[in-house]
């Protein structure tokens, strides 16, 4: 079998890039879309100066980072060595595009169609044609090659999707040579078999020196001539107050928690929610029939912008933010802290609610979302770290979190059966035979426990299977750093215990629960948020050192680029949001004097240093941290995004909001049952 | 007569009999007479994109090419305070007429131009009157004289003109 390579001269390339209008022109690429570029150096001072340049095809890696983070298989190698795009399975992710450390991926923002040279509608130009229709576009590219017979020539024809070079495969089946080869003229493109010691690229690769662009990434391009106690005390103290009330069948004086109680207040509240969502699915509707070109997101490289923007921020801002359920539920559980009961089911809701927004975000930022939906089922690939990010945290995570909401929900889903409502089918179903003896108390404790024991793991690997997405990619600086995966774990543990109190703050106000969600409850979260900020911003400090000590270039740079440039606005402000929480929690923690207020202060503080991290964390390392000298880039989002991220956080809310007026947030205290 | 009429009109003092010869010979180059204040030659050459096409209106070409530049040393760039990409005022001065033609285009920082010379690719302008040319930029020629000094009329005599560059 064949095994084809490109090889590439660069004592003879002239600039005159006669490849990249070739490869144009035979693969029909739209605007913008340079799958082959010639870069220009020049090097020296007047008048020692020198002049020389590269031309950069897709290297076609035998290691290639692309093909290993596809989650689907689209991005495959084949035998004879090309590396394919099956623009048929492809569904926009963009993964490929982050991971390549040559910046050779282009995605089509928008329809094809619509970003060639020129307006093929214009009636005028029929005059210029004759007649005859342009674009020409090449029969060949529509056919499906190889064993596997999948379509991989050309870019595909909806936008949506991700297309780079594929060394002509079209003319390669047929003998020819590549496009580009083809075209030059000084013969500094060459091709052919590696394993035939006759070719061309054999024997020049045994004559002359070559090297293999950005070899230290590992990626062998082709060469250049390169989460109840309750079974102890809870039991005993339950058994004396419970059975007697539920002895004597006590009724509860309505529902607790305004269930079912529909005021003027929380319906102008869920109306604005809603009145968010439908802004989101407006917005999202556009971005569906335009293309994500409507976002600020575009290309690496030539482009010179980020195609993973705010929407892959959220993601991991959600599935940072579940940290909370998980967490308070296994402390709860493992270690007796019964201090934390009042807001183990807020905190367990939020977790639920997070996770279904983080899959959302996922889907609106994918170029074919329902192809997603149905290829990320029939073709996942455990290779790849979303495959981590799907099963593991939006399967794993949400299902295990909703099994523990369904269980922990039992016993007031049974109290609030008693009363004659509306939703009584529901508590019952939900109660599902649920008797309040010692017996059932003791199983139910027991099955808490050991689910809080099977999650507590599944807490760290969720989380650092989303800190791999960035801390695997050798070709980003900046995200190719073993501290993402803690990293990424600490700091879902700051945004999510920082969003739990904010939210049982003002749970506290609406509910008036000042006694039960009370200066003990918001002490010890507020301890612990301060920990878990001091380890975050001790992650943070070993980055920052790491990187200026020696650093490479690229680190260097994009450090400069965080502390001193582009970003240092946001870098600074992060940090500030981060370190005035510390200082407040650390005093009144040395001063023992806890304020309710400033904890709170803390919590809202956090989260938004939280999203600016993240933002931080996700944008710089693609518009200024390529590793081949490309221009530097910006990201600006859109309305568009903005207003996606808004319909999903008032989904979110509005489920929050509608479960509350559904089943108890807190669990129904036992005051409650007993004899009024 | 006609063309010494036309030169006494401009304000030619003298015509250039001397170029009339059949044999080679050498004179101070006429941009050599314009005042030091315009202390850099231009030069003009053809890009390789633009070749065939000879101008850019094609978009598939331009697109490698997009927009008119000035190429300048860096060092030259910095005495003038003209950072990479600013725009700039080019001004070329007919040593025998005094009239003054100006052009603006964005400068590109080249260690490979000397110092003391700037260069504009052809190709680009308005002469092409292409509507898919708008906004691409200037050409040199603009800035080119004819007329008595800078017109050869043997094959030994250049026409370059010596031109001043500010920010704009």
């Amino acid at each position: 079998m064949a095994r084809y390579g490109m090889v590439v001269d660069l004592d003879r390339c002239v600039g005159c890039r006669a490849c990249m209008e070739a490869c144009k022109v035979e693969n029909n690429t739209p605007r913008a879309n340079l799958w082959m570029y010639v870069f220009r150096f020049e090097e020296g001072e007047y008048p020692d100066t020198k002049v020389w340049f590269m031309p950069r095809p897709c290297m076609h890696c035998d290691n290639a980072p692309c093909v290993k983070v596809c989650p689907v298989g689209a991005r495959y190698k084949r035998q004879d060595g090309l590396v394919a795009t099956d623009w048929e399975r492809c569904i926009g992710c963009r993964f490929c595009e982050v991971a390549c450390p040559y910046g050779v991926n282009y995605f089509n923002w928008k329809s094809p169609s619509k970003s060639y040279y020129l307006d093929w509608g214009d009636k005028d130009l029929s005059g210029v044609t004759g007649g005859d229709s342009p674009p020409y576009r090449n029969p060949d590219l529509d056919r499906p090659y190889g064993q596997e017979q999948r379509r991989i020539a050309g870019g595909g024809r909806v936008k949506g999707v991700i297309e780079k070079c594929t060394f002509c495969v079209q003319r390669v089946e047929k003998g020819l040579l590549p496009a580009c080869v083809a075209a030059c003229p000084t013969f500094t493109l060459r091709f052919g078999d590696l394993d035939d010691p006759n070719s061309v690229v054999s024997r020049l690769l045994q004559r002359k020196r070559s090297f293999r662009l950005l070899e230290e990434a590992g990626t062998q391009a082709t060469r250049i001539l390169r989460g109840r106690s309750s079974a102890g005390r809870g039991s005993a103290a339950d058994r004396r107050g419970e059975s007697e009330g539920m002895s004597v069948g006590t009724r509860v004086e309505g529902l607790p928690y305004g269930i079912a109680r529909f005021t003027f207040g929380w319906l102008l509240l869920i109306g604005f929610l809603l009145a968010l969502v439908g802004l989101g699915v407006y917005a999202y509707a556009l971005q569906y029939s335009e293309g994500e070109v409507v976002t600020g997101m575009r290309d690496i490289g030539t482009m010179g912008g980020a195609p993973w923007g705010l929407y892959i921020t959220m993601v991991i801002y959600f599935v940072g933010v579940s940290f909370a359920g998980i967490t308070v539920a296994a402390l709860i559980r493992i270690l007796n802290l019964e201090r934390l009961r009042p807001v183990s089911r807020m905190a367990e809701l939020l977790t639920v609610i997070a996770l279904i927004l983080a899959a959302l975000s996922i889907l609106a930022d994918l170029g074919q979302p329902l192809r997603g939906i149905v290829n990320l089922f029939l073709y996942a690939r455990p290779q790849s770290p979303f495959f981590g990010t799907f099963t593991l945290v939006i399967s794993g995570y949400l299902f295990a979190s909703q099994v523990y909401l369904y269980l922990d929900g039992r016993r007031d889903a049974a109290i609030c059966a008693r009363t004659p409502s509306r939703l009584q089918w529901l508590y019952r179903l939900w109660a599902a035979g649920y008797r309040d003896t010692q017996a059932e108390r003791r199983r139910h404790a027991r099955a808490s426990f050991w689910l809080a024991i099977a999650i507590v793991p599944l807490l760290f690997t969720a989380h650092s299977t989303l800190g791999f997405v960035f801390g695997l990619q050798v070709g980003r600086p900046g995200w190719f750093s073993a501290l993402q995966a803690p990293g990424f774990v600490v700091m879902a543990g700051v945004s999510g215990v920082g969003l739990l109190i904010v939210i049982a703050a003002i749970l506290r106000r609406v509910l008036s629960e000042r006694e039960r969600l009370n200066l003990a409850v918001f002490r010890w979260l507020g301890n612990f948020l301060m920990v878990l900020t001091i380890t975050y911003l001790y992650f943070m400090a070993v980055e920052l050192i790491t990187a200026t000590y020696i650093g490479s270039q690229s680190e260097v740079h994009l450090m400069d680029v965080a502390l001193r440039g582009d970003y240092a606005w946001l870098y600074w402000l992060s940090v500030v949001s981060m370190a005035i929480p510390v200082a407040l929690l650390f005093i009144q923690f040395v001063l023992r004097r806890h304020r309710i207020g400033l904890i709170v202060l803390s919590g809202a503080l956090v989260n938004m240093a939280a999203v600016g991290k993240r933002i931080l964390i996700v944008v710089p390392s693609q518009t200024h941290g390529t590793l081949l000298p490309y221009l530097p880039g910006s990201y600006s989002p859109t309305w568009v995004e903005y207003s996606v991220i808004a319909g999903l956080l008032g989904l979110g809310m509005s489920l929050y909001v509608l479960f509350m007026k559904v089943f108890p947030i807190m669990e129904v205290p036992k005051r409650a049952e007993g004899v009024r | 007569m006609r063309y010494r009429d036309e030169m006494r009109k401009m304000g030619v003092a003298e015509i250039y009999w001397r170029d009339y010869t059949p044999l080679p010979t050498w004179r101070t180059p006429t941009m050599e007479g314009s005042p030091p204040e315009y202390d850099l030659y231009l030069t003009s050459y053809k890009l390789i994109e633009f070749k065939q096409s000879r101008a850019s209106q094609i978009p598939l070409l331009a697109e490698l090419a997009p927009k008119q530049r000035l190429e300048i040393n860096p060092k030259t760039a910095k005495a003038r305070a003209i950072g990479d990409g600013e725009e700039v005022w080019v001004e070329s001065h007919n040593a025998v007429t005094g009239e003054t033609r100006r052009v603006k285009v964005a400068a590109r920082h080249s260690e490979s131009m000397r110092p003391d010379t700037v260069g504009m690719p052809h190709h680009y302008g308005e002469v092409a009157r292409h509507p898919w040319v708008e906004g691409q930029g200037p050409t040199p020629n603009t800035l080119f004289f004819t007329g008595e000094g800078y017109v050869t009329n043997t094959q030994d005599q250049s026409f370059h003109v010596k031109v001043r560059v500010y920010k704009a």
